[in-house]
């Protein structure tokens, strides 16, 4: 163990030394697609004018979507909390601008699919007044200050947008902490000028993630084709307190892929499934160092972010400071977009980047770049070919998959061998697909089967979960069951000791009780019962007789002189069913039953109370009727209901009735049956 | 001879030893429950909704176990039989119409029109509709298994199934399946 540990550290000692001596290493795989930056990497940040509506996705991040915390109507100042983060991974959404909240809806989003998410629309005052600002130092508590990132809403603005603050609460011990200026993307300058421009607020930021983290070494990477961002950012570095190396590395595609720039820069590979940090390395995009020095420092939180725009078919392209939810067609109009037909608007790079469903989407903040590309510069892609298994694509891949039999597995939809060919490092970056030669679109193979993967554990999750609900909940209603039985038990076991204790003890009661049974049986030895049984089937004939005549008064006055308390007692049961069916009636049915009740009242119980099951039946019948009209006018399906009722309204009723009966028989029926097969 | 006895003495020997330790496998490792039915109930979706005629999926499971049809999960759909044909390895059935792609669903109640009966809660088999008497009743989505059993009893009928949105988490990346409007310029 301890020789481990201690071949460990030499390990780390040679490869810091390596690193402090200059060396660099070589992923695996990488191309050269055209790089076309040329057009705006020499073009300072400049703004546009603010727009008359911001939308603002509470999805803007990789995570849980935000929360509102504002209302429709509500006044808000620059800077202000939006939307706060929801769980660990997620993050806030900030108010660019000030002005006033005008909707909470669903709005197009920046998302390859278009689908709609929740989205705050503000509407600003073009004051732009910032909330009270509260700056924080270098030197103030770590927790303070992470907690001010998270409430920035800070995310990686490199592109995936993971929530910053997630990665620099990390608790691993962290040797490198690499800032990302690679850029590797055709087209895209937008960190590029950000380092030319802001140097020195990126080192602040820097500077605060390394109190933080308390890294042995800080590098920030920046690919050789951008000589001035090299030079500015060594002039910043400079100029700080804390040692920063500033590495130039060599132009390849992918080189800014976080798992590919920490292998060239400290020949450690991320393990499959494992995140930098497990490695003590963390990597964050030089952009979003920008933005944590502006939150921490400046209580800035991020209203905005700088996009490159560019494409031929923009006349002036350039990088442009543009607050988060300005409209993607407006920073266009901006940039003086002439369309084609067929015009495709790509977000992002050629190669990770999507075209947009809507133009009226809006930039997020992972947003670094919108390409307005004629079909010449940007063609689509042929059609697909058969593989011939020529093994480009395992060249250049830089996470070291087989791209080609995973393009097999997924269209056989194999996940388990997708799993086994580490189908999850695959970085998206397309570098497989730009070499094949049968032009096959393999990342959208990949994307489609990650989708479908996460979906099937999604619902294995959830099967597991109601598996587990279900079982619960079947325990629990068996020992509710078993409770009620032992409660029952327990009642009826102190009923008859207390019985047997009052015989016992109380001689006087038993006396009585003697005395009661005596006269009960005196009672029954004379031919009583039989009279009485005699009459209580006369009175039944007869209240059966007075119920068919539909006037409740005289039955009652028939069966008074016969049993004046058996009938008070059927009156009063006959009253409060006729009462119950009443209310029941008014719940149920709508306004054109409330005849039939007023009807009701005046007949017998039974038949009320069967009265009111055909209402409801009617109720639904008439509903389902209505339903299959539902084109039709409402006259048309109240006076087809009508002539129902008009037709047979007995037969209807007496099926209903049965037909419920004998629902109700199967179902139980089934029940039975089936709890025997479970025994 | 001494040859002879000695090999006799040693197979016999190794005959004892491996005839213990089996025997003391096949007690130890005896495997109690019906690894199949476990397996089929594996692959069931745990809808918990009976309409395969069973109470639940486990006695569903340990039906198909022991003989009985195979296409009788509704929510399960195509993808269930086959895994289940495939486990079991008996042809699919041609007979099942269970052909159409599933659309998962979650009970809704409409909140206005609940009078508080309970009668919902008591036919959840997931535990998954919160409320009391006379007080209103709501779905929590994310148990909801979307089996339908609360519909039938609602007196009211104010449950609906409602099918579940697709947002940018569940989005299947079908690129040409994107529905798109025309906005007005």
């Amino acid at each position: 163990m301890l020789s481990l540990l201690s071949s460990w550290s030499l390990e780390l000692k040679t490869i810091i030394n390596l690193v402090d001596q200059g060396h660099q290493w070589k992923f695996h795989g990488g191309i050269h697609p055209p790089s076309r930056k040329e057009r705006t990497k020499t073009l300072a940040i400049s703004t546009i004018e603010m727009p008359q509506q911001l939308f603002l996705s509470l999805s803007q991040h990789i995570g849980q979507p935000a929360v509102p915390v504002v209302a429709i109507g509500d006044t808000v100042q620059k800077g202000q909390l939006l939307a706060k983060q929801d769980g660990f991974i997620s993050a806030a959404v900030i108010a660019p601008t000030s002005g006033t909240i005008s909707d909470i809806c669903q709005y197009s989003n920046c998302h390859i699919s278009g689908i709609e998410t929740q989205t705050i629309v503000l509407t600003p005052d073009h004051l732009n007044t910032w909330r009270t600002k509260l700056p924080l130092t270098l030197t103030s508590d770590h927790q303070q200050i992470l907690e001010r990132i998270k409430l920035s809403g800070i995310t990686g603005l490199g592109g995936a947008g993971f929530p910053a603050a997630v990665k620099l609460a990390t608790k691993a011990a962290i040797e490198f902490l690499i800032i990302n200026g690679a850029e590797c993307e055709p087209y895209i300058t937008s960190d590029d000028l950000l380092m030319q421009e802001r140097g020195a607020g990126i080192v602040a930021g820097i500077e605060i993630m390394a109190q933080l983290l308390k890294p042995q070494r800080i590098i920030i990477a920046i690919e050789d084709n951008k000589p001035q961002a090299i030079t500015a950012m060594k002039e910043a570095a400079k100029q700080s307190i804390i040692d920063i190396i500033v590495r130039a590395i060599p132009t390849l595609y992918p080189a800014g892929g976080e798992k590919q720039l920490i292998e060239v820069l400290t020949s450690k590979q991320v393990p499959s499934g494992k995140i930098p940090a497990d490695i003590g390395v963390v990597v964050q995009n030089v952009a979003t160092s920008h933005a944590i020095a502006n939150a921490v420092l400046l209580d800035e939180p991020i209203v905005s972010r700088i996009v490159t725009v560019t494409g031929e078919l923009v006349d002036k392209p350039g990088n442009y400071e543009v607050p988060i939810g300005t409209s993607i067609e407006q920073l266009l109009i901006h940039a003086q977009f002439k369309p084609q037909t067929q015009q495709k608007i790509i977000i992002g790079g050629p190669m990770m980047g999507f075209a947009l469903q809507q133009i009226n989407a809006p930039v997020i903040k992972s947003t670094n770049c919108v390409i307005a590309a004629s079909i010449n510069e940007l063609p689509d892609a042929p059609p697909e070919q058969n593989c011939i298994r020529c093994g480009d694509c395992e060249q250049v891949c830089p996470a070291n998959l087989l791209p080609q039999q995973l393009q097999w597995f997924a269209k056989d939809q194999d996940h388990k061998k997708l799993n086994d060919h580490n189908l999850f490092d695959c970085i998206e970056c397309g570098a497989c697909a730009f070499v094949c030669p049968s032009t096959i679109p393999l990342v959208q193979y990949y994307r489609v089967a990650k989708a479908e993967i996460r979906q099937t554990t999604e619902d294995k999750r959830q099967a597991d979960r109601a598996k587990d609900r279900f079982e619960q909940r079947n325990i629990r209603l068996e020992r509710d069951k078993q409770e009620r039985l032992e409660r029952s038990k327990k009642a009826a076991e102190v009923r008859q000791a207390a019985m047997s204790k009052n015989s016992d003890g109380d001689a006087v009661a038993a006396a009585l009780a003697r005395i009661k049974a005596k006269k009960a049986a005196a009672e029954e030895s004379s031919d009583a019962p039989n009279k009485d049984r005699v009459a209580a089937a006369i009175a039944r004939a007869k209240a059966k007789k007075s119920a068919q005549t539909t006037s409740p008064e005289p039955a009652a006055q028939e069966s008074d002189d016969i049993d004046p308390q058996k009938a008070r007692v059927a009156a009063a049961i006959a009253r409060a069913k006729a009462k119950k069916a009443a209310q029941q009636q008014k719940i149920d049915s709508s306004n054109d039953q409330s005849t039939n009740a007023d009807t009701i009242e005046t007949i017998d119980p039974k038949k009320a109370r069967i009265a009111a099951v055909i209402a409801k039946a009617k109720a639904k019948k008439t509903l389902e009727l209505e339903q299959a009209n539902n084109n039709g006018n409402d006259d048309k399906s109240v006076t087809v209901a009508d002539t129902i009722e008009t037709i047979d309204p007995k037969k209807a009723r007496i099926a209903a009735v049965i037909a419920k009966a004998k629902a109700k028989k199967a179902l139980e029926q089934q029940q039975s049956n089936n709890n025997n097969d479970q025994r | 001879m001494s040859f002879l006895l000695i090999a006799v003495i040693i197979l016999t020997g190794l005959g004892l030893v491996f005839g213990l330790l089996l025997g003391y496998a096949s007690i130890k490792f005896k495997v109690k429950e019906d690894p199949v039915a476990e397996k089929i109930d594996l692959l069931l979706p745990q809808t918990q909704c009976g309409q395969c005629g069973y109470p639940g999926c486990r006695p569903y499971a340990e039906a198909v176990a022991n003989g009985d049809d195979i296409t009788k999960c509704a929510p399960g759909g195509k993808a269930t039989i086959e895994q289940i044909a495939d486990l079991l390895s008996v042809p699919i059935p041609d007979n099942s119409n269970n052909d159409d792609i599933v659309i998962k669903k979650v009970a809704f109640i409409i909140e206005d029109d609940c009078i508080g009966c309970t009668k919902c809660i008591q036919a959840c088999p997931v535990d998954a509709i919160l409320g009391t008497t006379k007080q209103m009743h709501t779905v929590i989505i994310d148990e909801c298994t979307g089996c339908d059993l609360c519909v039938e009893p609602c007196p009211v009928d104010c449950i609906e199934m409602i099918p579940v949105a697709q947002t940018t988490k569940n989005w299947n990346w079908q690129l040409n399946a994107i529905p798109f409007k025309q906005l007005e310029s």
